[in-house]
């Protein structure tokens, strides 16, 4: 066996690892830190999942828009300043750093945005892209339905063709959908093809909620905002160009809108980075010197943020190297939602009485409790896990 | 911003990991429970001491590779990953650099750097791993690094759970020679370092030992990889390693760059490691079953290693204490 150092090294070699700003990533991150701090609304905007909030969050995203900060990654034809991956995540940890409200927008920009790029037509990315990224149209999620959450495939609202009309009938009820009631627009799954089962056989539609015959009925979620609505479907006439994709591979094209959806850009680390560094700052003005378990469950909370920082600053780089693994997704969504359990878990124990005073601290605590379901469940992400990356047998 | 390991850390960590995995059998490690598999151990380090290995931090002037800590990282959890055993770490990441900024050392660097001389180093001497193995002992009194060399010790062996840990509780029995060296600080944290990548790569042999084992373990007439709740634990271990060592080669990038806060990625790579391989350790036991319970089977042997180096240069909870007080709540 040869001495190490002389070991042929069969690539070139790649630059050294190194965490710090390139110069223009440094320049992106000082143009958003000051454009964030200046424009950031002071105070806590009034709830996104309430309607009142919901049109408040909407100017902030139309004044995010016009300053280019709505969707840093995509192409400037649509608005974007074509960011890199890094510079995407530089931009979010400013965002959440200087306080930046939640995005209302996000289950467009994010979860449908990426299905567009990659599988809509030319005329479906120009008319929708812009909208979304100024807020003009905001889109809702139709995933899930009564009998089908973490059993997406099973879903059975149905789409019949309409050869007269040149398109497509849709009934059925989808729910859970979140902020379906302030929304303008739905993306959907749908069963086009009767004799089908499973994930064969739907199809991607991208739809108006003020289409006749739909209706919408807002419920409350945990924390009792109206952020969940029923929509229910009586034979909603949409037209063929509202298809997503081929007729047939909605679940193809969904499930690549999942991977995003539970990775990285549905929770970016600058989100939990900024939480533990709020609540740390919160938890030094308490006294905690009496209460050691508490000082051990913060640092434990700040080490999992860091952890989760540290894992996706090396999938970006898997992700420029064209290595990052099959479901590798998977391992962001366990660790994101749990770790914003542990820390909102936290907060409520440092609080003691005070935590079931409704407000920022408690809301931020129940809203945690749906990162495990949402966007997959974690037991469904642990499946995946198990068979995708460990190569354990299906059940 | 880059992420990556570079080209020539992967080439010394997959250079590494073939002679690893040829030369470094269960049986190996077994063996080294007893005095019995001392040539055998001395011959695997002579193998390391040909490779370069043991002077991965000593700069070439002084007969070593001169890299830095990312190589230390890799090498470590590809020692971890076979059970290697012997004070690795401890020699590598900071007996050897020590020796070599420690003028009237020279002859015993050559020895340590060549596999002839096993070197302990360690904060007390009632319980030093490898004791009964080693040819010198480095401990740290009142901030200074003392040296003694085996004549001048009576070791007392120290029966352990790890067997082939080999410890003892040492008795310097003739004045110590104080050593020169006054970067202390610096170097425990690759202590530190290297026990941490030691564990992440004992967690990553369990959990590859794990899941071969529940795809072929038949019970009620199926795999008992195929039960989610065997699964769900496995996802768990995985997800435990995957999030620690990320922490490792950062740590390692900081203390290789001077950054000033290596200090603290160093507690939050220990913390996470020794976390990750408690974790695993147990989990793997468990998805055995009573197999996992016997002693005949290798698992134990990298649990109980495990176990072992969770504790050494600071267990989990010792590390996240200091990131407490670090972080003044």
């Amino acid at each position: 066996m040869g001495r190490l150092a002389t070991m042929p090294v069969t690539s070139a070699p790649k630059e050294r690892m190194d965490l710090t700003d390139t110069p223009s990533e440094a320049s992106f991150r000082s143009e958003a830190r000051t454009w964030l701090e200046q424009n950031v609304p002071q105070g806590e905007l009034p709830s996104g999942d309430t309607r009142a909030g919901f049109e408040r969050h909407l100017e902030w995203e139309q004044q995010l828009f016009e300053a280019k900060w709505s969707v840093v990654s995509w192409p400037t034809k649509y608005g974007g300043r074509d960011a890199t991956v890094w510079e995407w995540l530089i931009f979010e940890e400013e965002y959440y750093r200087a306080g930046g409200p939640q995005r209302v927008t996000q289950n467009g920009i994010f979860l449908l945005a990426p299905s567009i790029f990659a599988v809509g037509t030319a005329s479906q990315q120009d008319e929708l892209l812009p909208a979304m990224a100024s807020g003009a149209q905001t889109w809702c999620q139709g995933w899930s339905e009564p009998g089908s959450g973490s059993d997406l495939a099973s879903i059975v609202s149905r789409a019949e063709r309409d050869e007269a009309g040149g398109g497509w009938r849709l009934s059925g009820q989808k729910t859970w959908t979140t902020r379906g009631a302030f929304c303008t627009h739905l993306f959907g799954l749908f069963r086009s093809d009767p004799e089908s089962t499973r994930h064969r056989g739907l199809t991607y539609f991208l739809l108006p909620l003020d289409a006749p015959g739909v209706s919408v009925r807002g419920f409350g979620r945990l924390d009792g905002d109206e952020g969940f609505a029923d929509v229910f479907f009586d034979d909603v006439f949409v037209p063929d160009h509202a298809v997503l994709g081929d007729v047939g591979q909605g679940w193809r094209i969904a499930m690549s809108t999942t991977s995003s959806e539970r990775g990285l850009t549905l929770r970016s680390p600058g989100r939990f980075s900024a939480s533990v560094e709020r609540l740390r700052q919160f938890a030094k003005a308490q006294d905690l010197a009496l209460r050691e378990p508490l000082r051990q469950r913060l640092a434990s909370a700040w080490i999992g943020a860091e952890a989760y920082r540290l894992f996706t600053l090396g999938q970006v780089s898997r992700m420029i190297e064209g290595t990052v693994r099959d479901a590798e997704s998977s391992l962001n969504k366990v660790f994101w939602s749990e770790l914003d359990v542990e820390i909102q878990e936290t907060a409520m124990s440092i609080l003691g009485e005070d935590a079931e005073v409704d407000g920022p601290w408690s809301r931020a605590f129940m809203f945690s409790l749906g990162g495990p379901i949402y966007a997959g469940t974690n037991e469904i992400q642990r499946n995946l896990i198990a068979e995708r990356l460990l190569g354990l047998p299906r059940s | 911003m880059n992420f990556a390991l570079s080209e020539d850390v992967l080439a010394v960590r997959d250079g590494l990991r073939a002679a690893l995995r040829a030369n470094c059998p269960t049986d190996l490690v077994r063996e080294a429970s007893s005095s019995q598999g001392d040539e055998r151990v001395r011959g695997l380090w002579k193998l390391l001491a040909d490779m370069g290995v043991l002077g991965l931090l000593v700069p070439e002037s002084f007969g070593g590779l001169g890299l830095d800590e990312l190589f230390l990282a890799v090498a470590l959890e590809e020692l971890g990953y076979v059970g290697a055993p012997g004070p690795l770490g401890e020699v590598i990441a900071i007996a050897a650099p020590v020796l070599a900024q420690s003028p009237g050392q020279e002859d015993l660097l050559t020895r340590v750097l060549a596999g002839d001389a096993l070197v302990a180093f360690s904060l007390r001497d009632d319980h030093v791993a490898y004791a009964q193995l080693c040819d010198a002992f480095l401990f740290v009194r009142e901030g200074q690094v003392e040296l003694s060399t085996r004549d001048h010790v009576e070791v007392t062996p120290l029966a352990t759970v790890d067997r082939s840990r080999r410890a003892g509780s040492v008795q310097v029995r003739v004045a110590s020679t104080t050593l020169p060296f006054s970067r202390l600080r610096g170097a425990l944290e690759r202590a530190t370092l290297a026990a941490a990548a030691e564990l992440v790569g004992l967690s990553a042999r369990m959990l590859d030992m794990t899941k071969e084992y529940v795809q072929a373990r038949q019970q009620f007439g199926v795999p008992i990889g195929s039960f989610q709740a065997v699964k769900h634990a496995l996802a768990n271990s995985l997800i435990k390693i995957e999030f620690a060592r990320p922490a490792i080669w950062r740590a390692a990038a900081s203390l290789s760059s001077g950054d000033p806060q290596a200090a603290w990625h160093v507690s939050m790579a220990k913390a996470l490691a020794s976390d990750a391989a408690r974790e695993v350790a147990k989990t793997s036991i468990q998805c055995h079953g009573a197999m996992g319970y016997t002693v005949e089977y290798d698992l134990q042997l990298f649990a109980k290693r495990a176990w072992a180096r969770c504790a050494d240069w600071g267990d989990s909870e010792q590390h996240i204490a200091r990131i407490a007080n670090w972080l003044e709540v």
